[in-house]
């Protein structure tokens, strides 16, 4: 067992004093601000922008089944299981991260708020499971290898009439196109691979059979859009 | 060729236009036969080789290719097969082609056991754009090729500089065929080539740039 390994066991049965959490919180790279007790917030990138916000706000999470692809650190999973989500399920490939102990990070934030959220180190296109009432996809479908496919998987994990909450970078422009990088990395940042315009993204969405209901970009200048769809059929 | 062989090559209904005895040309929709493919063809050798022919429609690379002297695999979905594989069969039949294996898979099954891997050239003419995930199909391809091994792309492109592709589907339709989902530029399209493992040996627009030719290799 390695020193992470055992750390995140004994995080699964530890009684968490705030003074712990201040002093465990330093173990880890923040990418979101999850609150863990009253105060005491990671330090993340800052708080999602009130457009993103506001798609998560979108729809209730009572009694659903929810997916969250490319959880991170695992605060919209934690959000969801606080709205009283029945089941959540959080996938990550922290290996593909390139950011240390992230999977760790998650376990003991999930530790410290005693959330039941599943999570998985699992790569989206080998994600079999399907019947989810909600999939949150934040900030990664530009990042990914495939994301047409991503999509695709993406509807078959989706119940019917359940709902996909997407947001992905953007460029700015009138057409359906989407820039591709490889041999040129987009904004210093080798992960970034796909950025579609909105109306290219919107075009990926109705692809693979899913129904937009409303889009919105983000803030300004972020060249971020929202999504809001929907899986077609009975609920 | 008989009287009635030429009646029923009139019958069947054809994309390529194949000449199946001297001066007997199948009436294929998009005639005459593209050059540009056959120069492309003309790049590496394929006595001997094994030869792998991606959506062969009714054949003709394929043919073109078991006439250059290569063992001749060919691949089309079942729903190609369903309009165009009567005719490559009956091309095949008057070539006296029957070498060439005919087999119903898409380029997303591949690599696979029957169809096999190693194959020393992959033709993947007309096809990229039609895909939804091009970038996966070229994988699929570095996987099934033989180390150093060649293929042979030809495709819709969009002319212009930069790396992007216009993605075409619900709203948007481009040359009014539906089943066109990617028009990448030259550059877009060589960047999808080597992000999946593929060396670019060569490669030049034709037709002002709306098409796009590409010998890539896998790494020796």
């Amino acid at each position: 067992m390695s020193d992470v390994d055992r750390m995140l066991f004994n995080y699964e049965k530890h009684e968490w004093k705030e003074d712990d959490i201040k002093e465990r919180i330093k173990d880890f790279h923040w990418c979101q601000c999850i609150e863990l007790a009253p105060g005491i917030v990671t330090n993340g990138w800052g708080p999602p922008s009130e457009e993103l916000q506001k798609l998560f706000d979108s729809i209730g999470y009572s009694g659903k089944d929810v997916l969250d692809i490319g959880t991170l650190n695992g605060m919209w999973s934690f959000e969801a299981c606080k709205r009283g989500a029945r089941f959540v399920q959080a996938i990550d490939l922290p290996a593909e991260r390139n950011i240390p102990n992230l999977a760790a990070s998650f376990r003991f934030c999930r530790s410290v708020l005693r959330a039941n959220v599943h999570y998985t180190e699992r790569s989206i296109y080998t994600f079999k499971d399907n019947g989810y009432d909600v999939v949150l996809c934040f900030d990664l479908l530009h990042h990914i290898r495939h994301p047409l496919l991503a999509l695709e998987i993406i509807h078959d994990s989706l119940a019917p009439a359940g709902n996909l909450l997407l947001e992905c970078a953007t460029t700015p422009g009138d057409e359906s196109t989407c820039n591709f990088y490889h041999s040129v990395p987009y904004m210093n940042d080798p992960s970034n691979r796909w950025v579609p315009t909105a109306l290219c993204l919107l075009e990926w969405v109705a692809h693979v059979g899913l129904r937009v209901v409303d889009h919105w970009p983000g803030p300004e200048g972020s060249m971020r859009h929202n999504i809001l769809a929907v899986k077609r059929g009975a609920q | 060729m008989t009287p009635e062989q030429i009646q029923r090559m009139h019958e069947l209904s054809w994309y390529h236009s194949i000449e199946l005895a001297p001066g007997i040309i199948t009436p294929g929709l998009w005639a005459p036969a593209n050059y540009h493919v056959k120069e492309t063809m003309d790049r590496v050798p394929f006595k001997d080789k094994r030869v792998l022919d991606i959506g062969t429609l009714n054949g003709l690379w394929a043919f073109e290719a078991w006439q250059r002297g290569a063992d001749v695999t060919v691949i089309d979905t079942p729903e190609a097969a369903k309009v165009a594989g009567a005719s490559f069969a009956f091309a095949q039949s008057i070539l006296g082609a029957q070498a060439v294996k005919y087999m119903e898979y898409s380029v997303f099954d591949l690599p696979c056991l029957d169809v096999g891997r190693d194959f020393d050239i992959i033709l993947f003419f007309g096809v990229y754009y039609h895909v939804a995930d091009p970038c996966l199909a070229f994988r699929k391809i570095t996987k099934t090729l033989a180390k150093g091994g060649y293929v042979l792309v030809e495709g819709a492109a969009a002319p212009g500089n930069g790396v992007w592709a216009s993605f075409n589907s619900q709203t948007v339709i481009y040359a009014k065929d539906k089943t066109t989902y990617w028009v990448p530029t030259g550059q877009c399209l060589l960047d999808w080539m080597k992000y999946a493992g593929l060396e670019i040996v060569e490669h030049w627009p034709v037709a002002y740039g709306e098409r796009y030719h590409v010998v890539g290799r896998k790494p020796c």
